[in-house]
Formats: structure tokens, C-alpha cells, sequence
């Protein structure tokens, strides 16, 4: 591969490479094509681009120098944290420089009686509740990738989880933030005291896919770990009898801690896998309810009832932790376990409404009749955010644009049933052209604004997110101002 | 220069509706500021063509639902046009399978969750003026009451945004469903922007379940110390409070539990077996003497007169903020009053008294909390007050972003001018 004639790799200038290099030392600058190749892709890797350089700061300082020397030449650069991204947010620019940030992975503090900690980007999600926990604490976001993922990136994307129902997303548990701007300033918002006067910048930076600004320090919420945590796997003949227990739990004033949906095929897979021991069925369902024992053990058993009304077929309640920990096993394994039945899969992450599931499952089990491609799905049944799989094999021709296809055309059932191209992998660089199936160019328009007050040069993180980059400093719409009108000459009614 | 109203007010007819425009009067004034016209436009089209208008004209347009809480932080210097959104007052839909509802800007929080109550649901916020109080205005201002406590700000439980840009167009962000990453949060960025970057036309919001059951427990005459140990014992995960709320001088404790009956009885014994070790008092309320206390909790603060200001501290920093203020209000002879989410760490002060002594309150408050990266921000007062003391405090390293944002979604600076003082901005 290395050397083939299809990579592209963009030369830059030893001038600027030396500036680089002045600015992050020789350790930290790569340079050389096989190093770049490492960093072609995140995890989304049908996309790929050979950075034109690579960097490795270690202090935030470098980061700034890193930014000034990108801004001076005009080149761009995009932040990198551990790479398990599934958008290709942290796709890199060819022509740019690609800031990989995992050299900052120090916890600054853990501040125990104001429930926060202070952690650098390259901070991996699960080291935040491995840290906070001989004081009873936890960080309740878990995307499935915890083990290896950076909160940088999860800032980043604004990375959900299996718990997002009941607690949120990331945006709700970061308090405060750092950053390294587009122009190399540093400066801070928020903190470990809420509600700073002025906008919610924090809520702006969180999930905008790095191309805001570039963060170099977290300050986390950390929650009291639950006194009480009650889990049940059920069975179920089909997806409908399932969702019609998730329904069943909301309206009877239950916010679960978790409620997982996983099909058939997925169940499968996740056996072959890890072997969970999870049930042969259509469907199954993992829902967690968490809290005080005064509140959780009533409610529990109203939910095993519910299952059971809606048509399970088996329902088992863990025991202890250790068989807790199994039925997650098999479920975070979901996606890394299809290799074992496909020898390639695509993973789509789309949002509905939770009502719309029988209707867009069956249009799914449609589409895949008429593509020919198996899906299986994994759902967050509690807050509707739907992951098919869609299996196919690289090696025959034409199957990965298929699958690829097959990817959009649900995400357009996503939209049509009221819901979102994407609940918590992020727009990046895979779905820019799905933007205009959700927003109006007006929106997007709108929303570019923002950029525009962040980073009116367009280099920080490019050609992510929008179809159309706006250019800065131009005012779009229908109306402009007549000279005369400027001039204070005329008026407009 | 200020344009003439009854001219303004001519023209405005033509553009929002004859019905729509009012000259403003000495009872509309904000602070003391006066509007030339109030507007309130029948439809969201109108508020479009109004805001195209004034851009043209280059009038200063604030934005307003019930004018609950117009008053609050720095005041616009001139306001050309007040305008209302309270004619926009549709509940636009309420999916309550999803626990999801779209408001329109206008509608009255409490008509929200009458209509939402029917499905047993409700928007869970009990913000300043619960009987009045807007979703725009809310959203606007980001106001939140005891309910934060587990429930979150507007900020975190609104889902989706559709507004008009100070040019007049119309644009949505967010959704409708509670998971989407799909652009730019510009829900969460406008909620808080107390109307400067665009006129909130209706909001989508994630919703909760209404508990069946609720007791309260109060704990009262405590010391700051004190009450900042009941505030430790409570957060114990042994419980579950919605609301955990500080109150005093002389201090008390109100930790409301609400869920199922059972569930509410057990946990407000927890929490009286957890304080009564240092408390002198504890008593546990429900039904009608619940709402009694609640509605005196509110009043504290909210009653009419005074001088209210917004906290914003770590929340182990509590009672070292309680004993400093109550030692403040001795030492001045002022009257005064603390209120809010004890865990969070946002109160509300009350402080009322001769003006020099107020403000020496206010700002050795200010000086106090800032040194501890807190700030105070001036709600409701008096206008010689704001000139001695910034509305706003610090605004930090945002200012600089701040001002950016703004040029960006308000180049003509039409919209709640002079309402944040960005100029002050540090650059790195």
C-alpha cells in the first residue's frame, strides 16, 4: 500500500514544516508519509486523506503555536483526539495539519465537593469515572467506545450513550471548557460555576465537530453513583412486542436509566462475539433503572409487569453486577461483533421519533428485501436514536456504494418520520450532503454564522458539517441595502 | 436619534397590522426606558416583515413575551419598537409518546402545562412569574427555578428553535426529537441571549413525566454551616430531591421528593433521619402547607420591591456565601433575602434598604463571589443603582466571542442594543 500510486500525499513547504516544527519540537512533528498514513482516517475509514503534516503537542502553548503558524500560512488544520469517531470528524485536510491531541491526557483535578473534574482532551471517558470513583462518583456518559475514546472528541461530537435517556448527552455534563481559538487565543468559558453571564458558548463549542475552536482542557459534571441499580434483559417474538413495552414504560412516568433494542441479527452476532448468553428472540431489550432503592425497587417491578404484558417471552433480571456487566458486554460488542457475520458492515446512526419505530423498522426490513443487503439494528429505544448495520462485502463489486445508499435512503425514513440524520456520531465530513434533507439553506446559512464569529478564515476543521462553506463576511438573503438606502437617502417599508 | 412614534407607529401598522401597534406609554417603560411603539403581530410572518422593516430603518427592536422580566441585566438605552411575541400562543404540538411538545414563543408557561397536564405531563420549569411568565421570555433569559435541581435550566431541555434573524429571515436549528447532533446547538446559544441575536418564533422541548406524589421537607433555623451539611447529607444517593433549595437569613432547608407515594414517604423519612442529626427544626409538608411554603419561597425574593440579583457560585462555596451575606446584612442594617438551588449553585438575593447601604451590599457581594470565579447579575433594580454598579459583571474571555456572534447574527445591531456591554471585551 505505502508508496502505491493511489495515495495522495500533499508536499508542504519546508519552510512552514520548520515552523512547525520550532513549535511542537522534533518529537512531535511526523512528517514522513508512513507515519502520515497512520492518521488517514477516524474510525469511518471508507473516507480517508493523507494529512499533510501531523502534530503532537503536549502543552496547550504548543497547541496555540501550532494554530498561529497553521493561521499565518493559511493552512488548515484539524483536531484529532483518539479516533474512534464514526462521521469522519476528524478526517484529515490533505493540505493541512492534522493536531493529534492525545499527548494532553492528564486529569488536572477532581474536585470532590464541587462534583466536577478538570481533565486535557486526550483523557479517555472511562479514566473519568475510573478517577472519580473512590469518592462515589461517576461521569454518566458511556458511549459504547468509553474504553478507548478521548472527551475531547466526545466533546467534539457531542457523544451520547446508552444512559443518555435518564442523564443526557455530553453537553450536559461539561461545565466549562478551554479552548484554543482559531486565531491562537486562548480563552476559557464557563466553569465549576454555572450560568457564567453571557451566551451559552460552552453549549456552542459541545458538539460543533471541532470546528469552532480546539480544546485543550474539560472541566465534567460528576454525578453520585446511584444507590440502587436494577437491570433486566427481555425477550421478545418481535421488534413491535418490544417497542410496545418501551412505550408502555414511558407512559406509565418512567424515565429508565437505559432502554437498549437490539434485533435478531445483532443478537447473534453479539453472541458469536462475547457471549453474553443472551436469548434467541426477535428482539431483545435491556432496560436499567437507577436511583435510590426507595424509588428503584418499586418501579422495577412495575417494568418486569410491562414486559410481560407487552409479550415477552422471558425476562431475566440481573443479580449481581457480573451478570449486569454481561448484558452490556453484549450490547456495547454490538457493532465490532457484526464482522463475525458479515465481512463488512457500515454503521448508521439516525434518529426517530420513538413512536415512529414499527413504521420505520418496516421499511427498513423493506429495504433490505429489495437491496439485498442484511441490517441489523441496534436502537436506544428510550430516546429513539437507531444504529443499523448494514452488512456487506467490500470484495464484490459495487456492494459498499450499495451499502452506502442504503445507509442514506434510511436515514431519509429518519427524517420523514420526524427525526435526525444523526442522534450521536455527528455530521462530519460522511453525511454534509444529508444536512439539506433536514435544514433549508437559510438554516445552514444560520448556522454558518456561527462559524464565521469563531473562525472567518475557514481553517479550523474545513469542509465538515455544511454542504456549501459560506464565505465570511458576505451577506446573504434576498435583501441588501440600496447605497442610497446606507446613505440614509431612503427608507425601506 | 429617536424617531417619532406616531410616524413609527403608522408605518408599523401597515407592516405588522393595524390591530398590532400601541404607542408606548410611561406604564410600558423598561426600567426607565420608554418604548416609542409596542408591536405584537398576529402571526410569525409579521414579526418577519416588522424585523425587515426596522433593519431598514435601523431601529432598536427588543423582543418580548409577557415583559416578566425585562428589567433584568444591562437595560437598552433606547427602545424603538417592544415587541411582542404574546399573540404567538399556540401549543404546536404535543407528542407525548415521546415526551416531546412545540410552543409557540407567546404561550403562557402555565397554559403549556395545562394542556400538557392532560397527558400527565408537564414542561418542568417553575421559573420567576410561573402565572406569566412566556416560553419566549423564558427561553430568552434561560430562567429556571428550584425544579433545576433535577430537572436542568431551559438550556438543557430545549431540543429545537425556530426564529427570525434580525433580517428578517426565518431559521430552525435543533429538532423534534431528543437525540440529535445533526449543526449547530443554536437552540441552546439563543436560550440566554436575552433577545439579541434573533426573535424566538416557538421552541421544542423535551418534557417529564408529573410525579403522583410530593412531600417536602424543611429544615429551618440553621446557621450557614448548617444548612451546607444538610445540603451534603441530602445529595447522599440514598435520595432523589427535584428541587433542593436554600433560604434565609435566619437559614432553611427545602428538599421536595416527588414520585410515586410510597416512594415520596420513604424518601423524605431518609432525608429527616439524615438532617434531624443537626437541624433544631424539621418538619415535612404536603398538599396545601406545601404549596404555602413554596409560594413563600418564591415570595422572598420575588415579591414586589427590592433590589434582586442573580448568584452564580460553586456550590461548595456555599456557606461561606451565606455567612458572608448574612454577616453584610447585619453590619449594614438592610434587610435582605437568599434563595435558591443550594447544589447547583444559583441563588437569587434579595436586599432591600437606604440606596448607599444596598449598594455597598450588592457590590461587596460581587467582589466576594468573583474572587471565587462566581458572579452577581443585576436583575431588578433601580436605575442609579445600574449606573454605579455593571448590570453584568465580567463577562470574561466571551465578551470577545460574544461581540462576534453578535456582528454575525445582528450586523446592523438592531436587536436589544446596549443589552450586553460587549465592548469591554479583553483579547488574549
Amino acid at each position: 500500500m505505502i508508496g502505491g500510486s493511489n495515495i495522495r500525499s500533499f508536499d508542504m513547504e519546508k519552510r512552514f514544516l520548520e515552523a512547525l516544527r520550532s513549535a511542537v519540537g522534533e518529537a512531535g512533528l511526523l512528517t514522513d508519509l508512513p507515519d502520515r498514513l497512520t492518521y488517514e482516517s477516524d474510525a469511518l475509514t471508507h473516507l480517508h486523506a493523507v494529512p499533510g503534516a501531523v502534530v503532537l503537542p503536549s502543552t496547550v502553548e504548543q497547541v496555540q503555536q501550532v494554530v498561529r503558524v497553521c493561521v499565518a500560512a493559511g493552512v488548515p488544520f484539524v483536531a484529532r483526539g483518539h479516533g474512534t469517531g464514526l462521521s469522519g470528524g476528524a478526517l484529515p485536510a490533505e493540505d493541512g495539519v492534522l493536531l493529534v491531541l492525545t499527548r494532553l491526557d492528564r486529569v488536572l483535578s477532581v474536585d470532590v465537593p464541587n462534583r466536577c473534574m478538570v481533565v486535557q482532551p486526550g483523557v479517555t471517558n472511562l479514566e473519568v469515572s475510573r478517577r472519580a470513583a473512590p469518592f462515589g462518583l461517576y461521569y454518566a456518559p458511556d458511549p459504547s467506545s468509553q474504553q478507548v475514546c478521548s472527551i475531547g472528541g466526545n466533546v467534539a461530537e457531542n457523544a451520547g450513550g446508552a444512559h443518555c435517556l435518564k442523564y443526557g448527552f455530553t453537553v450536559h455534563h461539561v461545565l466549562g471548557l478551554e479552548v484554543v481559538l482559531p486565531d491562537g487565543a486562548r480563552a476559557r468559558f464557563g466553569g465549576a460555576v454555572p450560568d457564567a453571564p453571557g451566551f451559552d458558548l460552552v453549549g456552542a463549542i459541545v458538539g460543533s465537530e471541532g470546528t469552532l475552536a480546539v480544546v485543550t482542557e474539560v472541566t465534567l459534571r460528576l454525578l453520585v453513583v446511584p444507590e440502587r441499580v436494577r437491570t433486566l434483559l427481555a425477550a421478545f417474538g418481535s421488534t413491535d412486542g418490544a417497542g410496545e413495552a418501551v412505550s408502555g414504560i414511558i407512559a406509565a412516568g418512567i424515565i429508565p436509566a437505559a432502554v437498549e433494542m437490539m434485533d435478531r441479527l445483532t443478537i447473534e452476532a453479539a453472541e458469536a462475539a462475547v457471549h453474553p448468553g443472551f436469548p434467541q428472540a426477535e428482539a431483545i431489550l435491556i432496560v436499567e433503572l437507577d436511583g435510590p432503592q426507595s424509588e428503584v425497587d418499586d418501579r422495577f417491578q412495575e417494568v418486569v409487569a410491562i414486559c410481560r404484558d407487552s409479550g415477552a417471552a422471558e425476562v431475566r433480571v440481573a443479580h449481581d453486577a457480573e451478570e449486569r456487566g454481561r448484558f452490556w458486554a453484549g450490547r456495547k460488542a454490538a457493532f465490532a461483533a457484526m464482522g463475525r457475520v458479515s465481512p463488512n458492515y457500515y454503521v448508521q446512526d439516525g434518529v426517530i421519533p420513538r413512536t415512529k419505530l414499527p413504521e420505520v423498522l418496516r421499511r427498513i426490513r423493506a429495504l433490505e428485501a429489495t437491496s439485498g443487503l442484511r441490517i441489523g439494528n441496534v436502537f436506544h429505544a428510550g430516546d429513539g436514536n437507531l444504529h443499523p448495520l448494514i452488512c456487506y462485502d467490500a470484495s464484490v463489486d459495487g456492494q459498499a456504494a450499495l451499502a452506502a445508499q442504503v445507509g442514506d435512503e434510511i436515514l431519509t425514513y429518519c427524517v420523514e418520520a420526524g427525526g435526525s440524520i444523526t442522534g450521536e456520531h455527528g455530521v462530519g465530513a460522511d453525511k454534509v450532503s444529508q444536512m439539506l434533507k433536514m435544514f433549508n439553506e437559510v438554516d445552514l446559512d444560520t448556522m454558518q454564522r456561527l462559524r464565521c464569529a469563531f473562525d472567518p478564515a475557514g481553517l479550523c476543521n474545513p469542509r465538515k458539517i455544511f454542504p456549501t462553506p459560506r464565505m465570511c463576511g458576505e451577506v446573504p438573503g434576498p435583501y441588501r441595502a440600496h447605497p442610497a438606502e446606507r446613505a440614509g437617502l431612503a427608507e425601506r417599508f | 436619534m429617536r424617531a417619532e412614534a406616531s410616524e413609527l407607529a403608522a408605518v408599523a401598522a401597515r407592516v405588522a397590522g393595524e390591530d398590532a401597534v400601541e404607542i408606548g406609554t410611561p406604564g410600558a417603560a423598561v426600567g426607565t426606558v420608554v418604548p416609542s411603539i409596542l408591536v405584537a403581530p398576529r402571526d410569525a410572518g409579521r414579526v418577519a416583515e416588522t424585523l425587515r422593516w426596522a433593519r431598514g430603518r435601523r431601529l432598536a427592536v427588543v423582543p418580548s413575551g409577557a415583559g416578566t422580566k425585562l428589567d433584568w441585566g444591562a437595560i437598552p438605552p433606547r427602545i424603538d419598537i417592544l415587541l411582542s411575541t404574546r399573540r404567538l400562543d399556540a401549543v404546536v404540538a404535543h407528542r407525548q409518546g415521546d415526551l416531546t411538545a412545540t410552543v409557540q414563543a407567546g404561550a403562557r408557561l402555565v397554559e403549556v402545562n395545562r394542556i400538557l397536564g392532560r397527558h400527565r405531563q408537564w414542561l418542568p420549569l417553575d421559573p420567576a412569574c410561573p402565572d406569566r411568565a412566556t416560553i419566549g421570555g423564558i427561553v430568552a433569559t434561560n430562567d429556571a427555578g428550584p425544579r433545576r435541581h433535577q430537572h436542568g435550566a431551559p438550556r438543557d431541555l430545549i431540543l429545537g428553535v425556530r426564529f427570525v434573524r434580525s433580517d428578517g429571515e426565518m431559521a430552525t436549528a435543533g429538532g423534534a426529537v431528543v437525540k440529535n447532533v445533526a449543526g449547530y446547538d443554536l437552540a441552546r446559544l439563543l436560550t440566554g441571549s436575552f433577545g439579541a441575536l434573533g426573535v424566538i418564533i416557538e421552541a421544542t422541548f423535551k418534557l417529564a413525566p408529573v410525579a403522583p406524589a410530593s412531600r417536602t421537607l424543611v429544615a429551618s433555623d440553621l446557621s450557614a454551616a448548617e444548612a451546607a451539611q444538610a445540603v451534603s447529607a441530602l445529595t447522599s444517593n440514598q435520595l432523589a430531591p427535584s428541587a433542593l433549595e436554600v433560604q434565609g437569613p435566619p437559614y432553611a432547608i427545602l428538599a421536595r421528593f416527588e414520585t410515586a407515594p410510597e416512594a415520596a414517604e420513604r424518601q423524605v423519612a431518609v432525608a429527616s433521619a439524615l438532617v434531624r442529626q443537626g437541624a433544631a427544626s424539621v418538619r415535612v409538608l404536603t398538599g396545601a402547607a406545601e404549596a404555602e411554603r413554596w409560594q413563600a419561597h418564591r415570595d422572598a425574593i420575588w415579591r414586589p420591591g427590592g433590589v434582586v440579583c442573580r448568584v452564580g457560585l460553586r456550590p461548595a462555596d456555599l456557606a461561606g456565601f451565606l455567612d458572608r451575606f448574612q454577616a453584610l446584612l447585619e453590619g449594614l442594617s438592610v434587610q435582605g433575602q437568599a434563595a435558591g438551588r443550594a447544589r447547583v449553585g444559583i441563588l437569587h438575593v434579595r436586599i432591600e434598604g437606604e440606596a448607599a447601604a444596598v449598594r455597598q451590599v450588592v457590590e461587596t457581594v460581587r467582589q466576594h463571589v468573583q474572587s471565587r470565579d462566581g458572579h452577581v447579575v443585576l436583575l431588578r433594580a433601580p436605575a442609579d443603582l445600574r449606573t454605579a454598579v455593571d448590570s453584568w459583571g465580567s463577562l470574561g474571555d466571551a465578551a470577545r466571542v460574544m461581540a462576534a456572534v453578535k456582528r454575525e447574527f445582528d450586523p446592523e445591531g438592531i436587536l436589544s442594543p446596549g443589552r450586553w456591554t460587549l465592548e469591554r471585551g479583553q483579547p488574549d
